[in-house]
C-alpha cells in the first residue's frame, strides 16, 4: 500500500470521526460516567452519577460545589455532576425546556414555585407522590406550609425560601435623624416618611429605590392578597387595589420624588444593586437573596453601615411579606429516577446547612435556626446586624408569606405585562385608568391563549 | 513498473459531470439539511397547535386556523404595522445616507481615508457595545443630545428609546448609523465605475450639480441601488437583534415588531405552531416585496 493511500485513509477516518463527534449528543459536561439504569440498590462500589441541570455561573460557585459534595457525603454511592445549560433566569428555563423536550437526559432540576407548574403540565417533571409514599416520607411534618402541589401531585421538594426584606443604609438614616425601621411596626407610610427625610436630590441621595420588576408595581395588592383571577377565570386587575398599588409605586418617583423616577431609571439603565454600590440610597425592599449577596464584601465593599428589617406593611403590626420557595425536582428524562429522588430529598433537607441559605423546612429547632443566621450575622458584624433581627425579618414563624409572583394561567405573559404597562404609566405616557384597562384586557387575552395552549 | 490507469468506462463529459456534482454536493447537502428541511418542517408546524413546552406527539393538526386567527389578533396586527413603519423608515434612510456618504467620500475630501474608516467602523462593531454608547447619548435627563436640545430651547426633549412614539425612529436611527458603512462602501464601488467623461460632457453642456446627479449618477448606480434596496428590506424585517438588545419590544409594546412578536409567542406564550405561522407570513411578505422589486426593476434600473 502506498504512503499516499495510507494517508488518505487516515485522513478519511479522522474526518469521519470528527463528523460523528460533531453530530453526537451535545454532552456539554463531557460526562461519560453515568450508570444508566443503575438503581440505588446497586452495589456500594458502583457510583451513580446524576446530572444536575444548572447554569455556568451557579456551577462555578463554591456553594454549588459544597451542595453537590453534601449529596455524595449523605448518599455515598450517588454523585451529582453539573449539566451546564447556558443562560440565566427565564432564558435558562427556556433552554432547559428545549433540552428536556429534545429528550436530553438529566436528573435533577432546580425550580421555584412559579416555574415548576408549566414544566409539570408539559410532563417534563416526574411526580414524586409514589416515591414519597413508598418511602413513608412525612413531607407535611418536615416542610409544612412550604410544600406546594399542582394538580394534586407533588413535583418539587422545597429547599429554601426567599422573602422580601427592607435593606437600609444606617448612615443615611442617622444623618436624616430618622429612627431605624422597627420589625413590629414598620409600614409603607413610615417607609415613605423616612424616604422623604433622607432624600436630597441635588447630590443624588434617594430615600427609596425600587426596580421595574412586576412585583414592585403591585406591592400592597399582593400583600393584601387581592386575588389576581376572578372566580370566572378572568383577570382581576379592575379591582381598585391594583390601581392603588400601581399609583403608589409611580408616585414615589414622580410625585414624592423620593426614588429615581421611571424615566431616569430606564434611561440610565440603573442596575438592581445600586443600593449596595452607591451608598446614596436609604432603603431598598428586595428578596433577602440581596442580603446574602451583600455578604460578599469583595464585590460589594462598603464604608457605610447596613440594616435589615421586615418588608413594610400595609397596616401597622401586619406580617405579610412577599416571598417564594425554591426547590428541586426530578426530570422526566432521568434514567435514575429513584436515585434522583433520594438526591432531591438530601438537597431539600440539607441545603440550609450551607451558609446564607434560609430553609423551607418548618421542623428545625431554635438552635438550628440560629445556626442558619449566625454566619450572616457574623458577616454583618460591623453593621451591627444581629441574629434576632435577621430571624424577625426573614424566618419569624409569624410571617405570613404571600407569593411575590402571579401563579396561574398566562402567568409568564401577565408578569411581563404588569412591568411593561406599568412602565408606561410610571413614565407618564399613559394615565392610570388607561393602564389598568389595558392591563386587564391584555391579561384576559393572555389567560385565554394560555388555556388554549396548555391542554 | 507503473500500473496502467483503470478504465472507468465513463466518457470525459460524464466524468466532468460527475466531478461537478461532487463539487456541489457539500452545498446541496448543507442546503437540504439546514435550510430546506427546517423550512419544510416549519410549514408543517404552522398547521399545528404545537406548544413549545410539550412533545411533538401532543400536537394536533389544525389546518389554517393559525393563519386565520392571526388576522383577528390585535397583537399580531400591531406588530405587523410597526414592522412596516420600521421598514419605511429604515430602507430610505440607509439608502439615502449611504449614497450621500459615498458621494462625499468619492469627492476630493480632506482626510478621506480616516472619514471612510470612521463611517465603516460601526458596521464591524458589536451591537451590544453600540447599544451601550447610544443609551448614554439618548439618556433623557443628562444625555448629551437632550442637553444640547435643552440648550437650544427645546423645553420637552424626546424620550427616545423609552418613549412610546419615539422608540422606533430612535432604533432605526441607531441601526441606520450602524449600517451606513456597508451601504456606503457598495455605493462607492458603483460610483467609481461611472465614467468620468459623462460628467465632463455634461459640464460642457452646462448641466448643474443636481442635474448631473439625477441624470447621470442615479441611473448609473441604479443596479446597485436595486440590490441594496432588497438587502435593506430584508435587513429591516430581520430586526430582532437590535430591538431585543435596545428595548426588548418596549416600552409597553411600542417596539414589538413581527420578529419580536414571534420570539415572544414562542418563548413567553409557548405557542410554537402559532409563532411559526407568523414566521411563514413574514417570509411570504419579504418574498412578495422582493418579487415586486424584481418585476419593477425594469422601470428604474439602468443596466446599460
Amino acid at each position: 500500500m502506498s504512503t499516499k493511500s495510507t494517508l488518505s485513509k487516515v485522513a478519511l477516518v479522522a474526518v469521519a470521526s470528527a463528523l460523528i463527534a460533531g453530530c453526537g449528543n451535545n454532552g456539554n459536561n463531557g460526562n461519560t460516567g453515568t450508570n444508566e439504569g443503575t438503581s440505588p440498590s446497586a452495589s456500594n462500589e458502583e457510583t451513580i452519577v446524576l446530572k444536575y441541570a444548572t447554569s455556568a455561573d451557579m456551577a462555578s460557585r463554591q456553594s454549588t460545589k459544597d451542595l453537590m459534595a453534601l449529596v455524595e457525603q449523605k448518599l455515598g454511592n450517588v454523585r451529582l455532576e453539573p449539566l451546564i445549560i447556558p443562560g440565566e433566569g427565564t432564558d435558562w428555563n427556556q433552554k432547559v425546556t428545549i433540552s428536556l423536550m429534545a429528550g436530553d437526559e438529566m436528573d435533577i432540576i432546580y425550580q421555584n414555585a412559579t416555574t415548576y407548574q408549566k414544566f409539570a403540565t408539559a410532563k417534563l417533571l416526574e411526580p414524586l407522590d409514589s416515591y414519597i409514599s413508598e418511602d413513608d416520607y412525612d413531607v407535611d411534618k418536615i416542610y409544612g406550609s412550604s410544600m406546594s402541589t399542582y394538580n394534586d401531585q407533588i413535583y418539587m421538594l422545597p429547599a429554601f425560601r426567599d422573602v422580601h426584606v427592607t435593606m437600609y443604609n444606617k448612615d443615611l438614616f442617622d444623618k436624616a435623624n430618622v429612627p431605624y425601621p422597627d420589625n413590629a411596626t414598620y409600614t409603607w407610610d413610615k417607609y415613605t416618611e423616612a424616604a422623604k427625610a433622607i432624600t436630597n436630590v441635588e447630590p443624588g441621595v434617594y430615600g427609596s429605590y425600587m426596580l421595574d420588576w412586576d412585583n414592585y408595581f403591585l406591592l400592597s395588592a399582593r400583600q393584601k392578597k387581592v386575588p389576581e383571577y376572578k372566580a370566572d377565570g378572568t383577570s382581576n386587575y379592575d379591582d381598585p387595589a391594583f390601581a392603588e398599588s400601581m399609583k403608589f409605586f409611580a408616585d414615589l418617583g414622580n410625585e414624592l420624588q423620593v426614588q429615581p423616577d421611571m424615566i431616569n431609571f430606564k434611561s440610565k439603565k440603573m442596575p438592581w444593586d445600586s443600593f449596595l454600590t452607591t451608598g446614596t440610597i436609604g432603603q431598598f425592599v428586595v428578596g433577602h437573596w440581596a442580603v446574602q449577596t451583600a455578604m460578599d464584601r469583595t464585590q460589594y465593599p462598603r464604608d457605610w453601615k447596613m440594616g435589615v428589617a421586615i418588608m413594610p406593611q400595609v397596616n401597622e403590626g401586619g406580617k405579610a411579606v412577599m416571598g417564594i420557595m425554591g426547590g428541586y425536582s426530578v426530570a422526566s428524562t432521568s434514567k435514575n429516577k429513584q436515585a434522583a429522588y433520594e438526591a432531591v430529598k438530601v438537597l431539600a433537607e440539607n441545603q440550609w446547612t450551607l451558609p446564607g441559605i434560609v430553609p423551607a423546612r418548618v421542623d428545625l429547632t431554635d438552635e438550628q435556626i440560629n445556626q442558619v443566621f449566625q454566619p450572616m450575622a457574623d458577616a454583618f458584624k460591623e453593621d451591627g446586624i444581629t441574629v434576632e433581627e435577621l430571624k424577625a425579618a426573614i424566618l419569624d414563624p409569624s410571617l405570613d408569606i404571600v407569593s411575590e409572583k402571579i401563579v396561574g394561567p398566562g402567568m409568564s405573559k401577565i408578569t411581563s405585562l404588569i412591568s411593561s404597562e406599568g412602565e408606561l404609566y410610571a413614565s407618564k405616557q399613559r394615565t392610570l385608568e388607561e393602564t389598568m384597562t389595558e392591563l386587564k384586557k391584555k391579561a384576559d387575552q393572555a389567560i385565554i391563549e394560555d388555556q388554549s395552549t396548555i391542554q | 513498473m507503473r500500473k496502467p490507469k483503470k478504465n472507468t468506462g465513463w466518457s470525459l463529459a460524464r466524468q466532468e459531470e460527475m466531478l461537478g456534482y461532487t463539487l456541489i454536493l457539500p452545498f446541496v447537502v448543507g442546503f437540504l439539511v439546514f435550510q430546506l428541511a427546517p423550512f419544510a418542517s416549519s410549514l408543517v408546524i404552522s398547521l399545528t397547535d404545537l406548544s413549545f413546552i410539550s412533545n411533538l406527539e401532543a400536537a394536533n393538526f389544525i389546518g389554517l386556523d393559525n393563519f386565520i386567527h392571526m388576522f383577528s389578533d390585535d397583537k399580531f396586527i400591531g406588530a405587523l404595522w410597526r414592522t412596516f413603519y420600521y421598514v419605511a423608515l429604515f430602507v430610505p434612510g440607509v439608502i439615502t445616507v449611504g449614497l450621500l456618504c459615498a458621494m462625499l467620500i468619492n469627492a476630493r475630501l480632506l482626510m478621506r481615508n480616516t472619514i471612510r474608516t470612521a463611517i465603516f467602523m460601526p458596521y464591524v462593531s458589536n451591537f451590544v457595545a453600540i447599544a451601550v454608547v447610544w443609551a448614554i447619548l439618548f439618556d433623557v435627563r443628562d444625555g448629551p443630545i437632550n442637553s444640547l436640545l435643552r440648550a437650544l430651547g427645546v423645553s420637552n426633549p424626546p424620550l427616545w428609546l423609552i418613549g412610546e412614539h419615539t422608540v422606533i425612529p430612535s432604533i432605526v436611527l441607531i441601526v441606520v448609523w450602524q449600517n451606513i458603512g456597508f451601504f456606503m462602501l457598495v455605493f462607492l464601488a458603483a460610483l467609481q465605475n461611472v465614467p468620468s467623461e459623462l460628467y465632463e460632457a455634461a459640464t460642457m453642456d452646462g448641466a448643474g450639480r443636481m442635474r448631473k446627479f439625477w441624470r447621470i449618477t442615479v441611473p448609473l448606480v441604479s443596479p446597485t441601488t436595486f440590490l441594496l434596496t432588497i438587502t435593506a428590506v430584508i435587513t429591516a424585517f430581520q430586526n430582532f437583534g437590535p430591538i431585543q438588545v435596545l428595548t426588548k419590544g418596549g416600552p409597553g409594546q411600542a417596539s414589538t415588531t413581527l420578529s419580536i412578536n414571534i420570539y415572544q409567542e414562542t418563548f413567553l406564550q409557548y405557542r410554537m405552531g402559532y409563532s411559526t405561522a407568523q414566521a411563514i407570513v413574514m417570509f411570504a411578505i419579504i418574498l412578495c416585496i422582493t418579487i415586486i422589486q424584481w418585476r419593477g426593476q425594469k422601470k428604474f434600473v439602468n443596466y446599460s
